[in-house]
């Protein structure tokens, strides 16, 4: 009797041990589960001598440098330490998974009151409700941060009411070039190209001279941005129809011309099927590696961070951008303002925001600490460089900088805060051989000339996306309907003939609610 | 009852914490069922299931007026279904076959091989079709190629994209499948078929006559949880194989969820359309243990 008890307890406590452990992982079908406990209580205030800890999003592009797992522990240890040393701080990173998978991570932990999450990158018009304002904070500790940005970029990251809703991440730039293989133009004998009918020339010759050639890797923000512009009168941006109400840019007459031209190119095989619906610059970048690639029209970090890793397997391939195409209505590039809703936040539950802006505005007040946060450690990592001679007509004050590569360091940068255009322009990033990496040449000049397309017609508004869903309810349904077709049609999937009944679909879908919550937004900020 | 209770109490306590179990992570979690009915922002934790507005069925509404209502729900539907068409009588003729073999390390080796790709994580799995379908690198396409074709992008092109994700279910799922349906055969007395095949019924007649009835009760079991999870269609793998040109065929309730709720931060739509499919998944589960009774079979209840 009593074995049997001891058995009959043993298998009950072996029960209970497997189902706990069990117990993490909910049905992923189940109708959500409410959020975890309440938020505890607010702590006491530690001891001046007492580390602050900054929990970090790791989600402003560090984890596109070559180690996705995140820094070598050892380098990261080494980077805090002066971090510790300098603000009594220490840098606490979260890593994101790649693609969607990092937003839906972001969210579930702001959502979740048990989860500590002190500082991320976002459109701060989709997080306003778990942000911080920063008014009081920026005055008090941030006066670095203030100066460094232009009052437009302050200006796009203020609510309606006036609250800074984070540091400006991005200001209106034009990041979307096509850069060509010049090695491969100077083997097929042509010129850099200038305009669509001399892009599509090099597209048809690489595609002949090479069987396995892929003449185009491009995505649906790459053709939007990069593209759409070549044949409508304002590109890929929102635009006033006769009565004055804002309307989506396929709308717009000559897109569809755009659209056909794609389509042609796709059905002659000019462009890569694998990557044309994908939003994950690592996937473009994949592509790049089979050194087959004649051209890309993306975010210009699809090669300036992409093309390193090719060079070093093969040297001789060499890319060059061109910012200015034109087409049969002009410059071929949107200006990008859409992303200078994007910030670094801070979380309404941050443990210590005045610390964090503290760190943030010792990152801006010196470009070495700047450099420390992003590179790593000065004179082991990255260092000044006084006398080199190969980079011309610098900007007065600009430094030079010689780093190894990320994946050389092992350190990635999670510390970093205060990445965006008034630091990196300061700079340009000499590689192993002393030539100014393409990357930090690109940032130093060329992606601040907007001069090279078009600015869209409300580059100026922030449009709130709580308040345009409290009109437009599904406008989750509409935007996917959007890209969904432009893939359709350039993929042969639906005819260009079928182009206005896209339109009526277009209507279908909501079309008079878009314009009627986007021309109301738009008419409450132009005031 | 007392009784029993007061004589084998250690047997009722092996219960306890899978009864717990369920009731701390599926019953108390349906409360927050509510916020269907509300409009709740997900930044205001816990407290905004209390706080927020009640909507009604506004949400429910939302997504019966999508534009995609009845493409999610056609689409869990059709692909749920051809797994089912697929994958079910897949894994019955494979453990029917393997039933059949007489040599042991054959069998052994050939159900190990064949229960591997189960255990394979759906990312690796993933991973695995996109390098082999790819049209740059992939060994498909390249032998396309050597035929004078042109390279086909399975995973972007709707035509192909559904029988990718049923064949790689089909081949991930069919050796596990078997398990249970042999275990079931093992129990068959030997002396029938020595019966049968002395009355001269063949090895199929055998199989129809004795093998099958044998294991109807088990076929008509899996066969109602398949039913009753008709509209799960395989999120993780959808998730990590489709794109924009393939939404029109794969996008299910599972990603028009995760886009709208997760990514969209529309928490309280989100609840809404998955308590819908939790509903149907009621009904058709319901329905098909009803209907199993009414053909004379054992039911789940």
């Amino acid at each position: 009797m009593l074995i049997k008890q001891v058995r009959y307890a043993g298998a009950a406590l072996t029960m209970t041990i497997v189902l706990a452990g069990c117990a993490a992982n909910a049905a992923p079908n189940a109708a959500p589960a409410p959020p975890a406990a309440a938020t505890k209580a607010p702590e006491a205030p530690k001891p001046a001598t007492e580390t602050v800890k900054i929990y970090s999003y790791i989600n402003g592009g560090q984890v596109g440098r070559g180690r996705p797992e995140g820094s070598d522990p050892a380098r990261f240890a080494e980077v805090n330490a002066i971090f510790k040393k300098a603000l009594n701080v220490e840098v606490v990173p979260i890593i994101p998974p790649g693609g969607a998978a990092a937003t839906e991570k972001l969210n579930l932990l702001l959502s979740s009151p048990g989860e500590k999450l002190d500082v991320f990158q976002a459109d701060w018009t989709q997080y306003a409700d778990a942000a911080l304002p920063l008014n009081d904070l920026l005055q008090k500790f941030g006066p670095n941060i203030v100066k460094a940005w232009p009052k437009e970029s302050w200006a796009r990251v203020t609510d309606a009411k006036g609250n800074i809703m984070g540091i400006p991440r991005q200001a209106i730039l034009a990041p979307y070039p096509v850069f060509f293989r010049t090695d491969l133009l100077k083997k097929l004998n042509l010129a850099m190209p200038k305009t669509v009918d001399e892009f599509e020339a090099f597209l048809k010759a690489h595609k002949a001279s090479d069987p396995e050639a892929i003449p185009l890797i491009t995505n649906l923000a790459g053709i939007r941005m990069g593209f759409a512009a070549a044949f409508t009168e304002f590109g890929q941006s929102n635009w006033k129809d006769a009565s004055g109400k804002l309307m989506p840019a396929e709308t717009q007459p000559g897109y569809k011309d755009m659209v056909a031209k794609l389509a042609d190119w796709y059905s002659k095989g000019y462009i890569n099927k694998d990557v044309l619906g994908e939003t994950d610059l690592n996937k473009l970048r994949n592509v790049l590696k089979t050194q087959k690639v004649g051209a890309t029209m993306a975010w210009y970090s699809t090669v300036t961070l992409g093309l390193p890793a090719v060079q070093q397997v093969n040297a001789d391939v060499q890319m060059a951008a061109l910012t200015a195409m034109t087409g049969p209505k002009g410059k071929a590039q949107t200006i990008d303002a859409v992303n200078a809703n994007t910030a670094v936040l801070l979380s309404k539950r941050a443990g210590n925001p005045e610390a964090i802006i503290k760190f943030i505005d010792w990152q801006y007040a010196d470009l070495k600490n700047h450099l420390t946060a992003d590179r790593g450690v000065e004179g082991k990592d990255w260092s000044f460089v006084t006398n080199a001679e190969v980079v011309k007509d610098l900007a007065p004050g600009t430094k030079l900088i010689k780093a190894a590569t990320y994946a050389e360091t092992g350190y990635i940068g999670e510390g970093v805060l205060s990445l965006g255009i008034p630091l990196e322009k300061q700079y340009i990033l000499l590689d192993a051989q002393g030539m100014a990496t393409q990357h930090s040449k690109y940032l130093n000049g060329t992606i601040s000339d907007i001069s090279v397309g078009k600015l869209p017609v409300d580059a100026s508004i922030s449009y709130d996306g709580r308040a345009v869903r409290k009109i437009f309810a599904n406008l989750g349904d509409f935007d996917r309907l959007r890209d969904e077709e432009l893939i359709k049609f350039i993929n042969g999937s639906r005819p260009i003939s079928d182009w206005d009944k896209y339109m009526t679909e277009l209507k279908a879908a909501g079309l008079d609610l878009w314009s009627e919550a986007y021309t109301t937004l738009f008419k409450a900020q132009a005031k | 009852m007392a009784r029993a209770l007061r004589l084998h109490w250690f047997i009722y306590l092996l219960l306890v914490p899978g009864l717990l179990y369920f009731i701390v992570f599926h019953y108390v979690p349906m409360f927050g069922v509510v916020i269907a009915f509300k409009d709740v922002s997900p930044f205001d934790g816990v407290a905004g299931i209390f706080t927020g507005d009640w909507v009604g069925l506004a949400n429910f509404q939302r997504f019966y007026n999508s534009v995609y209502f009845w493409n999610v729900l056609g689409n869990t539907i059709s692909i749920s279904g051809m797994k089912l068409l697929f994958a079910f009588p897949s894994s019955l003729a494979l453990a029917l076959m393997l039933n059949e073999v007489r040599s042991a390390w054959f069998k052994r080796t050939i159900q190990t091989i064949s229960y591997m790709p189960y255990f394979l994580s759906i990312v690796v799995v993933t991973g695995l079709i996109v390098n082999l379908l790819s049209t740059t690198s992939g060994p498909v396409n390249a032998l396309i190629r050597s035929t004078g074709n042109q390279s086909i992008s399975f995973l972007t092109l709707p035509e192909y994209f559904r029988t990718v994700l049923v064949s790689a279910h089909v081949w991930q799922t069919i050796g596990w499948g078997t398990i249970l349906y042999l275990a079931a055969m093992a129990n068959i007395p030997p002396e029938w078929y020595e019966a049968a095949a002395i009355d001269g019924a063949s090895r199929l007649q055998q199989i129809r006559h004795i093998t099958l009835p044998s294991i109807a009760f088990v076929i008509v079991i899996l066969l109602i949880f398949a039913i009753g999870n008709l509209l799960n269609a395989g999120f993780e793998q959808i998730l990590l194989l489709y794109s924009p040109s393939v939404y029109r065929v794969s996008d299910i309730i599972d990603t028009y969820v995760y886009r709208e709720g997760l990514i969209a931060l529309q928490y309280s739509f989100a609840s809404a359309v998955n308590l819908v499919k939790s509903v149907l998944a009621a009904v058709l589960l319901l329905g098909a243990n009803l209907l199993a009774k009414r053909m004379g079979q054992v039911g789940i209840w």
